[in-house]
């Protein structure tokens, strides 16, 4: 295991389905690639796009093989990441970067409560390997899986946490197909496949599932129903596509009637990324993306504009189609729960997609007159979606399904046509935009984070250097207060004061001399030479008490800081008293009462610290196991190396942090 | 404070100072100092020349970035923990430097030291 304290290890457990779906990401993904090497020709970081788009693959089968929920955990969020830097791969666009950082929020924050929800599952459970988690065949606590659940859902773009995908559609069209109907937002699907393979959820679970994922089928075609630009249509009728497979999910955990969810994934897969390139050429071709300006593209585009056609089949479930095949099996399994509410939303749902899909149908073959093509049609952007669409039909039996669900697939088809009938009879009145609710929440919780985020910094980041260190040695005289209280006082002797000598009398006398010194000088060199002064003492009696090694390095910060102070001493303004009597006494307050608190910890530690474990145990090992006799240095590096690796760490961020401050403040504006 | 004696003498006490760096940092194993009071002189020795010649001619001649040996001193102090202590033990044993994690310390010491006090005084 590679950390048996974390849980943590790289491995990966792979399943005949779990093998097969990566096989269709990766298909999907490698048929995409050749577009989208056409499609972002004129694009100047094409590299910078390939590489994301190939990590992101990678990334997704990492979700569907990972056999540890770290693992997963972390896969799930490599592939926000990669969604995010390809939603906005256009970055120089507002639209783009505001998408792509809706887009990372939601999924981040669904990614933290996934974890949240694994932690749980993990440390209730003893284990963090899936596939030993699954063979138990128990659900995660309520808790557990409320919270992965949660995470679930808002990668998949499921209500309430929808409202991302539709404006992920920003993203140029290789990466809405790839990630935005394919892949990314099955990711739900696919853990949740993966749990369910084996574990049966509680009725409860699988009330509460289907009746989210039908209700988001149910709003989503609405939505596109509703929606006029293309992609984003599209997008609308994808989030409806993954509330239908979460609720078959749901209802076939533990069965073998699974294979139909994989059949619709794969369906639906193929066909809604084969629609969305289709769109990704519209717009390539001929610059349209609103649903009127598509107007009579399958006649000027024929061969197009039949792929589009193929697809719209699959899309409304039409007899002939896999998604038929899929559709009707899935309605079949609704029938058998007996849930009225669930057929009728199945229903209402399905009649929506079919007026969404005549109503492209309808648009694609109109009559209108030629437009102006902006480039020039190639082989290389219309195979892929042929390939897309045209795979799912390899998986198609063909066979009349029972009676109830040809029923009602036949009443929500007849239903459909009259809703499209409707739709454009009333005409633009329907058409109108979305009123994107969630859309404003989101916005509208932004901006109250952004406001409590800027007061608390307002209070305790003030713009006074004199402010900001009150609060700092303030706050760490409690928590060091707060420890004093903790202690428990385990032999408070008083330590022994015999043996001080002359020399170490002397030193304390020059430190103190110097610190006194400091308050009444009026010239900053003077100060500054005290300050070194007592600096220097200090070394002295570390030197004297035996800490050759502390002694050392404070004579060299103090001779490194001397020369700091004494080098920006000319770049300061003349020297005069500002301060006023008021805040010169808060100042003196709280340097006794921190110098205080400090010192009577030191004291305190003292008087409690009687015994030479520590020391014993240092110097009996480090020669026989670090090799080195100087106890101080192999404690720092070896014994305790971890820690000293933070502190340089620490050194390293704040070395950075002083450069960046010097090289991007604008300082030098303020001098001339 | 650019005298004559000073620009005379900066280049052979500062290489001096570095040279005691390393050997502080060489035998901190076994008797007082180490990577952090052996980088600290070093990059006093720096400095010392850098009085002299100034900063920007100082990084010239050595042609490095600091922030880029910040980054060497973690990757080597990182790099010295993943491959845990058996590696350095028997590095010690065989030759005797001091482990390749004060090394790391070493240098990001160097490189933080020197960048405040080039930035602080450049201008």
């Amino acid at each position: 295991m590679l950390s048996p304290q974390l849980g943590f290890d790289f491995v990966f457990e792979w399943t005949p389905r779990s093998i097969f779906l990566a096989l269709f990401v990766l298909f999907i993904g490698a048929s995409i690639l050749p577009y989208a090497y056409e499609y972002l020709k004129k694009y100047e970081r094409k590299f910078r796009f390939f590489s994301v788009f190939c990590l992101f693959a990678v990334s997704m089968v990492g979700i569907l093989g990972a056999d540890n929920l770290i693992l997963i955990f972390v896969a799930w969020e490599l592939t926000s990441w990669f969604s995010y830097l390809l939603i906005g791969f256009e970055s120089e666009r507002d639209i783009a970067r505001r998408s792509a950082l809706q887009a990372l929020l939601t999924t981040m924050a669904g990614g933290i409560f996934l974890l949240m929800g694994f932690i749980i599952w993990g440390e209730t459970s003893g284990t963090y390997s899936f596939s030993q988690l699954t063979s138990t065949g128990r659900m995660p606590s309520d808790l557990a899986f409320s919270f992965i659940l949660i995470g679930l859902l808002t990668k998949s773009a499921q209500f309430p946490f929808h409202f991302w995908l539709p404006n992920a559609m920003a993203a140029p069209t290789p990466v809405s197909a790839y990630l935005h109907s394919a892949t990314l937002v099955k990711a739900g699907v696919f853990v949740l496949g993966r749990m369910t393979e084996s574990v049966a959820l509680t009725p409860f679970w699988v009330d509460l599932l289907s009746y989210v994922g039908l209700w988001s089928f149910f709003i989503g075609a609405v939505f596109a129903l509703r929606e006029t630009e293309l992609k984003r249509l599209l997008a609308y009728s994808t989030i409806s596509a993954i509330g239908w497979i979460l609720a078959l999910l749901a209802m076939t955990a533990q069965s073998p009637l699974r294979n139909i969810v994989d059949l619709f994934v794969i369906s639906h897969g193929g066909y809604k990324a084969g629609l969305f390139l289709c769109a990704g050429v519209i717009y390539y071709v001929y610059g349209v993306t609103h649903l009127q300006d598509i107007k009579g593209i399958g006649r000027q585009s024929p061969f197009l504009g039949a792929l589009m056609s193929l697809a719209l089949l699959s899309f409304m479930g039409l007899p002939m189609t896999t998604a038929f095949n899929a559709k009707e099996a899935g309605l079949e399994i609704f029938l058998h729960h007996e849930s009225p509410i669930l057929i009728l939303l199945s229903v209402l749902g399905s009649i929506f997609l079919t007026a969404v899909g005549l109503k492209m149908f309808a648009c694609l073959w109109a009559q209108s007159k030629p437009r102006k093509r902006i480039k020039k049609m190639s082989a290389v952007l219309v195979v892929p979606p042929m390939i897309l669409i045209l795979a799912p039909y390899g998986w198609f039996e063909f066979h009349w399904g029972p009676l109830m669900p040809m029923a009602l697939s036949a009443i929500a088809f007849v239903l459909g046509a009259g809703l499209w009938k409707l739709d454009s009879r009333m005409g633009e009145r329907f058409l109108r935009k979305n009123t994107p609710f969630m859309d404003r929440f989101y916005d509208f919780k932004l901006q109250i984070i952004y406001r409590i985020a800027r007061d608390i910094m307002n209070v305790f980041q003030p713009q006074r250097l004199s402010l900001l260190l009150l609060f700092v040695l303030l706050g760490f005289s409690c928590l060091v207060l707060f420890a004093i209280f903790r202690w428990t006082w385990s032999d408070p002797s008083l330590p022994v004061f015999s043996d001080i000598g002359l020399t170490d009398l002397a030193s304390v006398i020059m430190i103190l001399a110097a610190a006194v010194s400091l308050l009444v000088w009026r010239s900053r060199l003077n100060a500054v030479l005290a300050l070194g002064l007592s600096g220097y003492g200090l070394a002295f009696l570390f030197f004297l008490y035996g800490a050759p090694d502390l002694a050392f390095t404070q004579f060299l910060v103090e001779t490194l800081l001397l020369i700091l102070f004494v080098s920006v001493i000319p770049s300061f303004p003349r020297w005069e008293r500002r301060s006023s009597p008021v805040s010169l006494a808060r100042s003196a307050l709280v340097s006794v009462v921190v110098g205080g608190i400090m010192s009577a910890t030191a004291a305190l530690v003292l008087f409690s610290v009687r015994t030479d474990d520590l020391k014993n145990f240092f110097s009996e090992r480090s020669f026989t196991e670090a090799f080195g006799r100087n106890i101080v240095n192999v404690i720092l590096v070896d014994f305790r190396g971890l820690d000293t690796l933070g502190e340089i760490a620490v050194i390293a961020i704040a070395g950075l942090g002083i450069w960046a401050l010097y090289r991007f403040s604008d300082r030098k504006e303020r001098k001339t | 404070m650019r005298s004559l004696i000073l620009r005379t003498m900066a280049p052979w006490l500062s290489f001096l100072i570095l040279v005691v760096s390393v050997f502080i940092l060489w035998q901190g194993h076994n008797t007082p100092g180490g990577g952090f009071i052996g980088g600290l002189t070093a990059s006093l020795g720096l400095i010392f020349y850098s009085l002299a010649y100034g900063y920007r001619e100082m990084e010239r001649r050595l042609k490095v970035r600091w922030t880029a040996v910040m980054a060497l001193g973690l990757g080597i102090a990182g790099v010295s923990i993943v491959f845990s202590r058996q590696w350095i033990s028997l590095f010690v044993q065989m030759w005797g430097p001091p482990p390749l994690f004060d090394v790391g310390v070493y240098f990001v010491v160097i490189g933080m030291a020197t960048l405040l006090m080039s930035l602080v005084m450049e201008d």
